[in-house]
């Protein structure tokens, strides 16, 4: 199982990797300031005079890219100034694109199958120089990966752009890979819809109206309230020796070596020596002419991934199908598992794409173990509240809600066991009481279960938003008066590949992004895309574990302040 | 075991005051809980011996705080005080400086000095020769010296004493040509003297009472305020020391009341009780983290907190009858106890406290039944002590005395938590009990301990020892109880309560054991205590304006330093 983020301490390394390469490739006309970034997504190019195959609504007739890289531009932690860690991360970043009056390179990656490609790879081959022509980002896919809070109002979803006098400079050619690079070249560009005097740093203000109204809810008339502390969530992808015989690797140096030419390989070699390779910078450059594979991963053949076999996995029936018969519509046909305790149609699709990978393997995972030692340390404290209870056995109609708190969890001297009993007051930081949910739910045979929301989010502390569509809870009563249970939904699997795109991490946690890359893709089952044809969504399924606690309404300082007081939106 | 003032050993006491010719016979049925007949006159007391006391680590560094401000910074460990005849108070007059205790003494003299006269505290402090720069300045010299040797003796210097001081102050000027050293050097010299680390008593001619001793002012000012305080007089109080109107019964009353009525009484109440629980032990308390993962410092830490809101809150804010802290449903809840209790605390419980009333059903009322008391056990980390408990009972409580064990005791049988047969600590003790060595001692000790096994080594409510029911049942004083809840009534109802309270209280506050001259008064006070309904603000009032908490006994006068 894996946390589908980047933990900090390796995004600052991919800063400082990113700067490296930048110094080392010494690309032209560019500096750190007025660089580029890069997502994994749909942005979309028009070229005057070539109408583009896409049929969506928005940007129709414009040519859809996969995927996407302002060359050499660092991305951001956020583009506040406050400790990315644990300080304030309410900021919506502009533009990543180069400042206006800038020359620079854009690469786009468009899948081969794509009808627009023939033009851009013919324009290639003549160097076909084009006077102009637009380009526009997903403004909330550019936008630096730990921020929170919605996109304000006054920003488009789209960032878009002109560029001038653009050549596609270079389009390498690699059978096997799925998508083809596009280099684009730009003397200038223009920014179109973003003040580019304007600081880049945007405070997202939360009007306290707008802040979820989730408080903690005191038993009455004969109802009553059970609070629970989350004391581990990551994404439900434990597995055995024998569901993975054989575990995913980092990128061997053939791996980094196989699709450089012998002159890029000569010097590579080169430059690092009797040391050898360094993951980070070193191995994500590994795409024909050094590509970078962990920001375009589709430029590059499958590696191949080693998935989970397994008949059993956690997690709920999110489709309703259990495999037999076709599957509902907008659902693409996979493979179902079996709960633990014998419900079937479970759709748990990250299991199979990550259970072997070994940083993301449910608690023996140091990515999620790392995750959540920064939540036993009070990063972020979260509890699940089940209230409206006449029936701890049977009930149909409970509340269920999920509360952040500001006071830090208690554990033992030993730091391993929290204690359970302890009362927490919910946050007043909207950083947190931002993300604060209630959804009904019920009781079966003591088994808590929500209805499904259409999107929940999560702040997991030092990972980006966590957002599952379509998703429910489940929680199971323990015999020491704890809850074990699941939230699970789809995730945006082009978002997931997005936060994984480190050459440090694969080193870290064992997987090859290509690998990952191609495997989500294959493995997406749900959002159907009726415009692309495509899945955007896969099951995805987070394990949570808990004790027993205690929510207490807020103390009047701190309900005035919610109320809209600012100064307390902080946490003690 | 000693028995306290029983009843019956009461009446043995009235045939000494006879020979006092007191009117004290209507106090046997008084202390028994009925109230003093009105007109009983308050005996004689002979007094007992005055005392040398070393301050302790609070009332050095609150002396410190209230003669130069808070923000003196009190550097340096403390030697550890010695607990004797049930008290530290006591202890704190039979203990010595060792050479290593005079040096941390010495330094911290130094350091205290050099922050007063730092240039964030001299100008407010010093009020003479801001400018002397190298130059002494002798009148200034004496009048500051003078001013805070006062303070920190609790009297007046003689002249000896500033001269000599003042002395060390112009030698250290000129030695640094500095006027503000050679001041530092001359504090740190006060700082250093017998005459402040102890309280050193002096008695004088009772002119009231021909032939006998009483301390002088001075000395009494020092043992009121130290006994409502904690803390060295204030300058009213000396100065009513100085005036001679402290010796008079109407001057005294004033300075005692206004003292009572001080929010700084909540200080003494706080050490007194301290005291008497024994709450020294805290001080590195541990438990075993694999078997109480709950109990962490800040647990141990407002346990202790509780148990003394609690008794501040219910002698002095409620003034309710001291028998009932051993039966009260009111404490007070931090959010640590809140787990400990499984129990939800509102916003005032983070970092704070929130008021409680344990539920009419709870297993919980009393102090005896909180966490302070059931896991101040600093011997057994890993399991709960019967014996330790009930020993704690009969002697911080009734002030009976518990032999210690013998040398050559074996344990195992009594410690083997896991011993597949005797699963509870009840059956662990009766098997240990075989032993006729250590039968004696276990009766009196075990009941009340067995009782209180129904709670854990650190407070939480168990009705199980492994997976075996836990009886809790008893006898005390002969009376049947079913559980700790019943035994803490039968407590409560115990005469040796309220008098243990009363003898501790005075002990307390002259830092001795009671001398036998002093008991015939010590039994009015146990009446006079009932009479006035167990109040404790009443008690200490009346300890504090007896002629008894003055009196001194001839034949063990304390050496005149002056």
């Amino acid at each position: 199982m894996s946390v589908p983020a980047r933990s900090v301490a390796h995004l600052r390394d991919r800063l400082l990797s990113r700067m490296g390469q930048a110094a080392l490739t010494g690309l032209v006309g560019l500096t750190w300031s007025a660089t580029a970034s890069a997502y994994i997504g749909d942005s979309f190019l028009s070229i005057p005079g070539q109408a583009g195959a896409y049929r969506g609504t928005d940007h129709k007739r414009w040519i859809r890219a996969e995927s996407n890289e302002w060359s050499g531009r660092l991305r951001k932690i956020n583009s506040g100034a406050t400790d990315p860690l644990a300080g304030d991360k309410l900021f919506f970043g502009g533009p990543n694109a180069p400042r206006p009056g800038n020359s620079g390179k854009l690469i786009l990656t468009l899948a081969k199958t794509n009808p627009d490609l023939r033009f851009l790879m013919d324009a290639c081959s003549k160097k076909l120089p084009i006077a102009e022509l637009s380009y526009a980002e997903s403004s909330d896919r550019a936008r630096p990966v730990l921020e929170l809070g919605p996109r304000p109002a006054e920003f488009p979803a789209f960032w878009e752009y002109r560029l001038k006098g653009v050549q596609v400079a270079d389009c390498p050619v690699l059978d096997g890979a799925e998508q083809q690079a596009i280099v684009l070249t730009f003397q200038d560009i223009e920014w179109l819809n973003y003040d580019a005097n304007k600081s880049l740093a945007n405070k997202v203000v939360v009007d306290p109206d707008d802040l979820p109204k989730v408080a903690p809810i005191e038993p009455s008339g004969g109802k009553t309230t059970k609070s629970f502390l989350i004391t581990w969530i990551a994404p439900a992808t434990g597995t055995t020796s024998e569901q993975c015989p054989v575990l995913n690797t980092k990128p061997s140096d053939a791996d980094v070596y196989r699709y450089l030419s012998v002159e890029e390989a000569t010097q590579l070699r080169a430059r690092t020596g009797e040391k050898g390779l360094t993951a980070g910078l070193q191995t994500e450059l590994r795409g024909p002419h050094r590509l970078n594979v962990n920001l375009l991963p589709g430029v590059i053949p499958d590696p191949g991934m080693h998935e989970a076999q397994s008949p059993t996995a956690l997690g709920i029936d999110l489709d309703g199908n259990d495999e037999r018969g076709a599957p509902p519509k907008g659902v693409r046909k996979h493979r179902n598992y079996v709960s633990p305790d014998g419900r079937t149609g479970i759709d748990n699709q990250l299991f199979a794409v990550m259970g072997c990978i070994p940083g993301f393997r449910g608690t023996q995972g140091y990515r999620n173990q790392t995750s959540n030692a920064r939540r036993a340390d009070g990063n972020v404290v979260t509890l699940v509240e089940v209230s409206g209870i006449d029936n701890e056995q049977n009930d149909d109609h409970v509340e269920v809600a999920i509360i952040y708190a500001m006071d830090k969890p208690i554990r033992d001297n030993s730091g391993h066991k929290f204690i359970p009993g302890y009362t927490f007051r919910p946050a007043t930081d909207p950083n947190f009481a931002l993300y604060n949910i209630r959804v009904r739910g019920r009781i079966v045979n003591g088994v808590v279960e929500t209805d499904r929301l259409p999107k929940f989010q999560a702040n997991l502390g030092q990972d980006p938003l966590l957002e599952l569509f379509n998703a429910r809870m489940r929680f199971e009563p323990q015999p020491d008066g704890s809850m074990k249970g699941v939230i699970a939904g789809y995730r945006d699997w082009r978002s997931l590949a997005d936060s994984h795109a480190s050459g440090y991490s694969e080193g870290l946690f064992g997987y090859q992004q290509p690998a990952l890359y191609y495997a989500l893709k294959r493995n997406a089952d749900g959002l159907y895309n009726p415009v692309t044809g495509e899945f955007d969504g896969i099951s995805t399924v987070y394990e949570v574990d808990t004790v027993p606690a205690f929510l207490t309404a807020p103390a009047p300082h701190d309900a005035r302040v919610a109320q809209g007081e600012p100064s307390a939106r902080k946490n003690p | 075991m000693t028995m306290t003032r029983s009843k019956a050993k009461m009446s043995s006491r009235i045939a000494k005051l006879g020979v006092l010719s007191c009117v004290v016979l209507t106090l046997i049925g008084a202390a028994s809980g009925s109230a003093t007949a009105p007109g009983v006159s308050e005996p004689l007391s002979g007094g007992g011996p005055a005392t040398l006391r070393r301050l302790n680590e609070e009332q050095y560094k609150r002396s410190i705080a209230q003669i130069f401000g808070a923000d003196i910074k009190v550097p340096g460990r403390f030697e550890p005080p010695v607990r004797e005849d049930g008290l530290l108070a006591v202890g704190d007059s039979k203990v010595i400086v060792t050479p290593a205790g005079f040096e941390q003494y010495a330094i911290r003299s130094r350091e205290i000095a050099t922050n007063v006269l730092d240039d964030t505290h001299r100008s407010k402090l010093l009020d003479c020769g801001q400018s002397a720069g190298a130059t002494f300045d002798n009148a200034c010299a004496n009048s500051f010296l003078g001013k805070y040797g006062r303070l920190l003796f609790r009297r007046p210097l003689t002249q000896g004493e500033l001269a000599s001081v003042t002395d060390v102050a112009r030698r250290a000027t000129q030695s640094t040509a500095s006027f503000t050293k050679g001041l530092q050097s001359g504090l740190a010299a006060l700082l250093v003297s017998p005459s402040f680390v102890f309280r050193i008593e002096t008695a004088e001619q009772d002119p009231g009472r021909p032939g006998t001793l009483r301390l002088n002012s001075y000395s009494l000012a020092s043992r009121i305020s130290f006994l409502l305080w904690n803390s060295p007089p204030d300058e009213e109080l000396l100065s009513a020391a100085a005036d001679g109107s402290l010796q008079t019964q109407a001057g005294l009353e004033r300075q005692v009341d206004r003292l009572l009525a001080s929010p700084q009484l909540e200080s003494g109440v706080r050490a007194f009780f301290s005291d008497m629980f024994a709450f020294d032990q805290f001080a590195g308390l541990s438990k075993d983290n694999a078997l109480f993962p709950i109990f962490n410092p800040r647990l141990r830490d407002d346990a202790q907190e509780q148990t003394l809101r609690t008794v501040v809150d219910h002698l002095l804010v409620q003034k309710a009858d001291y028998r009932d802290l051993l039966t009260t449903k009111k404490t007070f809840l931090s959010r640590s106890l809140g787990a400990l209790y499984g129990v939800k605390v509102d916003y005032r419980g983070f970092g704070g406290w929130m008021p409680y009333t344990f539920p009419a059903d709870s297993p919980h009322a009393g102090i005896l039944t909180l966490p302070a008391f059931l896991m101040l056990d600093p011997s057994h980390e890993g399991r709960s002590s019967p014996t330790i408990r009930g020993k704690s009972v009969r002697e911080n409580f009734l002030c009976e005395t518990v032999p210690s064990p013998p040398a050559n005791v074996n344990f195992s049988l009594v410690q083997d938590v896991n011993d597949p047969v005797r699963k509870t600590a009840r059956e662990r003790l009766t098997a240990h009990q075989d032993n006729p060595v250590c039968a004696g001692c276990h009766k009196i000790t075990d009941p009340i301990g067995l009782s209180l096994e129904n709670y854990t080594p650190v407070g939480a409510f168990r009705a199980q020892e492994n997976g075996v029911s836990i009886d809790a049942s008893g006898k005390f004083a002969g009376k049947p109880y079913k559980n700790a809840i019943e035994l803490m009534s039968l407590l409560r109802e115990s005469p040796s309560a309220p008098t243990c309270v009363v003898q501790r209280t005075y002990e307390y506050g002259v830092g001795r054991k009671i001398a036998a001259a002093e008991e015939p008064w010590l039994e009015y006070a146990d009446a006079r205590f009932a009479t006035d309904g167990y109040r404790y603000p009443a008690l200490l009032r009346m300890i504090a304006v007896s002629p008894a908490f003055h009196a001194v006994a001839p034949a063990n006068v304390a050496v005149n330093f002056k």
